[in-house]
This record gives C-alpha cells, structure tokens and sequence, in this order.
C-alpha cells in the first residue's frame, strides 16, 4: 500500500458542458468521498495530474473529447486517474469510453452488466454500486405527490410503444411522460430535463416511476443512477426485468413486471404497497447500502494503485485506440432516383391542381361561384359562448369521423364549440356529420361544407376563420382526443400567457403503437425533424399575426404544420408542452408511398431559404 | 364550351343536356387524371429514396448472367462504380 496517497484529496473530474447525468454521478461521488473523511472537489477546468490527490474521471468519453488535448496528454492524464464509466454495453458511447481508459490502473463501473463487459475488453475493473447521498433526499409527505405517474428517458422506438399502452390508464391522471431525443446529448437546458436537486423535487412529486429499457438489445440494463435517485425520494419503482440489481431486491425495493400497465394500474390503487416498497427502497440506498459503502473500499484501492508503478494492462486492452468521434461512413448515402423522385412529385402536384381545378369548374357550374360553402348548424351552436373552438378536417373520413365528434363532446370541464369542414369529401362524410348534429343538439357545431375541394391547409385556415374561441385546437378527422385534453391544454395556455400554442403528447393507435408529439418545444428539435403534430390548441391571435397555414407551396405540401411551427420559432415564438398522452393519433399501414417524402430533399432546402435565421444543422 | 348552340344527335341541346355534357366531359378528364396519379405513384413505389450500393452490384451482376447485352450492362455498371472511388478519393483528399 502507497502510504503517502492513503486519504489524501480526491479530485472528481467531469467535463463542465458535457450531459448533465454525468455531472450528478460526480457531484454524488464528492458528497460520498467527504463522507469517507477525505476533501473532495468537483474539477472541470484542467486534466488529472500525477500530484499525489486520487483522481476520478467521470465519463472520460466526454471528458476528453470536449477538450483539445493530445493523444499523450490524455494518456498521461489516464495514468494519473481511474476513470468512472457510466455508459451501456452495446451503444457505440461504451466503446468510445473505453479508448481513454488505457493507462488507468483499473476502470470503474456502476453497472453489473458494463463491468462484466469492460472485464472482457481486457481491464482491471470494479463495480461502484450506486447509493444514496445525504443531498438527494427531498422526500415530502406522500399525499403531497402530485404527480402519479413519472417516466424520464430518451425517447425510443421501444419505449414509445409501451408508453402508448399506458395511455387509457393515465389520460384522467397526472402523469409526466417527460422524453428527449436519444441522438444528442443532454446538457440541461433542454425542455423537461432536469437535473440535481430539481431532479430531487420532481421525483419526490411523483408516486411511481416507469422504468423502461431502451430497446429489446439492452438486456435488461438496470438504470442504477435514475433508480437510486427515485428510491432516495420515496418514488417507488415500477421496472420492466432487469439484471444487475443486486443488492436492491426485486418485488421488495422495486416493483418488476413484463406488463408495466397493470402493475402501475394496481399500485395507484394500493397506496398502502407503494408506502412499503418506497419505504423499503428508501431505507435500501440511503441507510443499508449507501454511496458511501462501495465508494470507499474503491477509493482505497485507487491510492494504493494510483501510487503504485504501473500495472501491465492486461489482454487487448493496451491496443485501444483513442476515437474521438463515431467514423462517418466512408460513402455518402447512395440516392440515385433523387432527381426522378422529385419529377414524379411534380408531376403528382400537377395532378392534384388539375383536379382542384375541375372541382372549381364544376362548384362554379353548380353554384355560380368556386368557393361556394354551405352552412349547417346545429341547436345549440347560436347560444354557445365557446372558451375553445375545436376544428376538424373531414376529407374521406366518413367511417371515423363520428368518433372524433364523439371524442370532442366528450370533454369534461371546457366549453367547447366544433367547427368541421368537409372539404369536398367523396364518400358519405357530410351526410354522417349532419346526422351527427341531428342527434346532438345541444352541442355546439358549425358543418362548413365545400364543394370544391381545397386542400388541407386552406380547410384549416377556412375552419379557423370561423372560430369564436380565442383559442383553437386543431384536429384531423380521425384522430381522438381524451376528455381531459382541452382543459387541461387550456390551462396551459393560461399558465404561460406568451405560448403562442400549446400541445400534448398523443398515442399512436391503429396499426403503429407509440407516441407522437411527445417532446418538448426545443428549436434545434424542431430544425431536426417535425416532431410536433398539428394536433395542437392555437391561440386565435397566432394564427392572426403569422398568417394561417402555408398555402399554394409544392415545397411545404403535408409539411404545413412543420413550416407553422418554424415560423413561430422565427418568429420568436414558443410553444408549449403538457407532456401527458391527452389525444390519439391513428395511424394506417398503406402500400401508397408518402408523397412529401418524394421530395423530402427539395422540401427541406425550401425550410431553410424560408427561414434562414434558426439553428439549422450543418449538412 | 361557350357554344350557346350546341347540338346532341342533331337537335340543340337543352341546359339540362349541356350540364350532363359538361360534367361527363369533366369526369372523364377526372378520370385520367386519377390514373396518371396510380401510374405516377406506382412509378415512385418502385425508386428508394436510399439505396444500398451492394443491391445495385448484385442486380447487375444478375443482369449480366440473365442476358446476352453484357457490353451495355457492364458499361452502366462501370459508370454507376465510378462514383464510388470518386467519393472515397474525395473524402479521403479532406483528411
């Protein structure tokens, strides 16, 4: 044992605008090492020197790549240190991570899994059982949690699908289903991130939360950081099976279950097993097994290797190269039919003027004018004084259309008034809405039926014309929304009076399960891809000041909504989301290719030149 | 079609007959239209936005068992290589 190391400080190095989780596991790992009897410092600003402190670099991926040393300052640094990994076995993270390991006396995980995996890639290795801290318990009484259900994650394909299965459980809840993209890292300022001790108060809100694996190739990595700061508020654990868990036991500290829906259906019902397990859990990773127990035996081991002469690496590990970035691919992709594909979309916009035109023709013929709409409406509309307008689009929906009527009568606590307009439908469409104004008399519904079709965006624009509300919600003929949604998209609205729209997280339903719209409003999101669908409530004075939906451009068609949204970014303008599953998107397998996607390429240059001010990505 | 004088089977047509006319001639252009839009879609199904390199080697190669034009098809396949090496020699010149 080097006895010059033996509890001298412990330095605990994280890169300073690197992902936020990797800062609370170093902030964590100070709290522990003054608990250990050491002094102990966060240190961002420089790399670990051979200076007799025992040095700990958290995520050392990150570390080193956001700074500009060499190859030899970052293995020298490497030989002064032991770094602390904290990524999956199976993302392309842990394999960088493990090129800035060599040197280091041995590696440190906080997995079962990833130590077992780093083992193999031919390190020294020791597992750092996450626990507690004194500072991140922020438990309160239990009926001050409001939230009932959380879920904090990146958003996959996978966790999408079995969010979506939650949603008929959740809509009459208050759940926060709170996702962010899994393709860029995560500093903090992104909407509904949180870290720290904010983190701390929105677990210590919540009475469950969800855990669910990333994909079906993670083998069941158990989430040790989100885990232990869930159990250390008193936030019981509802996870899908899992491995690595040891010492925390399954069914005592967490609840483990392959259908997530049940099990938090029966725990929201049974407030007496989510104080036993909260209570349990909270005493597992605060009192028994707490950050400091694990910490220290490694810490020791550090200051004896740390002060002795290098240990010879063992298999393979020695040959690792420093990456600093994921290898683009050595070829562009290959489109040869770009060109093509693009004609044939004109072509296809050509057709479809071509039969707007003769639908104009043949209104003209019937009525004396092309645009020529007639108005239905039913007992109840003339006296409603609507706080909302719902419009709806109705174009060959006649089989589904009653449903979304139905979805939107069926709101609870708002005022709401429906205008439909049926733009030109083919099929019985009109004829179901106008019995459906028959049959409800009381509600609130103007029918503006055309007989010309025009196109989506100008059916919205002509729908929203007619709103009485200051605020519309904007919906397609065959998607539904819960009953809670208008309210509560309402009050957000009245919470954040310069939110020019608000939205909700929606469940795909049909023949696609998962969720759309269900990140946050985040401008260099949105220049990435349209996340948020139309299905929004709008205020009146938005639509107003930025013009309505974009009209008569080949280069935004299907893209309309998108385009709305980067202009209200341009604008300077926001919205806002309630990340709860408050509607219902239906979605429908079909051999027909997507149109815009024809011309995706043109389509997203033309974003561009129309916006030139927001943060697009390089190409 | 502002012929006020149009004439059915010898006879001037009727406003009732001139609409009937009117709107068969519209729905037979309607029609049309309907069809170029499946061919055109038709058409689209069959060009990837994306496409793998080795599926566009593979099908030549079978092209050029299958048939006895080999000197055409070697000729479209060595243009469509070409861009290949072009790329890499240009990625390759930026490090």
């Amino acid at each position: 044992m080097s006895t010059e190391r033996a509890g001298s400080p412990v330095n605990v190095f994280v890169a300073p605008a690197g992902n936020g989780f990797m800062r609370d596991i170093a902030s964590w790992i100070v709290e522990a090492s003054v608990q250990t009897g050491r002094s102990a410092a966060l240190v961002t600003d420089r790399l670990p020197a051979d200076d007799l402190s025992t040095n700990l670099v958290v995520a050392p991926h990150e570390f080193y790549l956001l700074r500009d040393d060499t190859d030899d300052e970052i293995r020298r640094a490497a030989r002064c240190s032991v770094p602390v990994c904290t990524e999956q076995p199976g993302t392309p993270w842990f394999l960088l991570s493990l090129g800035f390991c060599v040197g280091s006396p041995f590696v440190i995980d906080i997995n079962a899994t990833a130590t077992t995996a780093i083992e193999r890639a031919g390190f020294e290795v020791g597992r750092l059982a996450l626990g507690g801290v004194p500072s991140m318990d922020h438990r309160r009484d239990p009926d001050q949690r409001d939230i009932d259900v959380l879920f904090l994650g990146g958003e996959t394909p996978s966790r999408a699908r079995k969010l979506a299965g939650l949603a008929p459980l959740l809509w009459d809840r208050h759940a926060e289903i709170r996702l962010f993209p899994s393709t860029r890292p995560i500093v903090g300022t992104e909407p509904g991130v949180v870290f720290g001790p904010d983190k701390y108060e929105l677990l210590a809100r919540s009475s469950i939360l969800v855990n669910l694996h990333r994909d079906e190739t993670d083998h069941g990595y158990f989430e040790w950081a989100r885990m232990v700061e869930a159990m250390a508020n008193g936030c019981v654990v509802v996870s899908e099976p899992s491995t690595g868990f040891e010492p925390l036991r399954r069914d005592r500290h967490f609840v483990e279950t392959r259908d997530v829906a049940a099990a938090v259906a029966e725990l929201l019902d049974d407030p007496e097993r989510r104080r036993s397990v909260a209570e349990a859990a909270h005493l597992a990773v605060m009192v028994e097994h707490p950050l400091v127990a694990s910490l220290a035996p490694l810490l020791e081991r550090a200051e004896h290797d740390l002060g002795a002469a290098p240990a010879p690496t063992r298999r393979g590990g020695a040959r690792r190269r420093i990456v600093r970035d994921h290898p683009p691919p050595l070829l562009p992709a290959y489109t040869p039919y770009s060109d093509v594909r693009l004609r044939i979309y004109e072509a296809l916009m050509k057709e479809t003027a071509l039969q707007r035109d003769l639908d104009a023709v043949r209104c003209r013929l019937r009525h004396g004018s092309p645009d020529h709409v007639e108005q239905f409406v039913s007992d109840g509309y003339a006296a409603a004084a609507p706080e909302v307008t719902v419009v709806v689009t109705l174009f060959d929906y006649a089989d589904v259309v009653e449903d979304t009527l139905a979805s939107v009568i069926a709101s609870t606590d708002v005022d709401a008034e429906i205008v439909i307009v049926d733009d030109h439908s083919r099929d019985d469409g009109r004829r179901v809405v106008r019995s459906f104004i028959d049959r409800h008399p009381s509600a609130a519904v103007l029918l503006l039926a055309c007989d010309a079709n025009r196109g989506l965006p100008a059916a919205r624009n002509l729908a929203i014309s007619h709103a009485r509300a200051d605020r519309v919600m904007v919906m397609d003929a065959d998607n539904l929304l819960y009953p809670s949604c208008l309210r509560k998209l309402s009050d957000a609205l009245d919470a954040d009076p310069d939110a020019a729209f608000a939205y909700a997280t929606l469940e795909a339903f049909g023949d696609h399960a998962g969720l759309v719209s269900a990140m946050g409003w985040h401008v260099p999101w949105l220049c990435d891809r349209n996340y948020i669908d139309a299905q929004a409530m709008v205020r009146t004075r938005t639509w107003e000041r930025h013009g309505g939906y974009r009209t008569g451009d080949d280069l935004v068609h299907g893209w309309e909504d998108w385009e709305l949204w980067l202009r209200i970014a341009a604008g300077g303008g926001h919205g806002i989301h309630v990340p709860q599953i408050l509607g219902r998107y239906r979605t429908q397998a079909t051999s027909m290719i997507s149109v815009s996607n024809l011309a995706a390429p043109a389509m997203q240059s033309h974003l561009r030149e129309l916006h030139p001010n927001l943060p697009w990505n390089e190409r | 079609m502002d012929d006020a004088t149009t004439e059915v089977d010898g006879q001037p047509a009727t406003a009732p007959e001139r609409s009937a006319d009117i709107d068969a001639l519209l729905d037979g252009i309607q029609r049309e239209s309907e069809q170029r839009r499946r061919a055109l879609q038709a058409l689209a199904a069959e060009l990837p936005a994306v496409q793998s390199r080795r599926v566009v080697v593979v099908a030549m190669l079978r092209d050029v068992r299958a048939t006895a034009n080999v000197k055409d098809i070697a000729a479209r396949a060595g243009r469509k290589l070409l861009r290949a090496p072009r790329a890499i020699v240009r990625r390759l010149g930026g490090r």
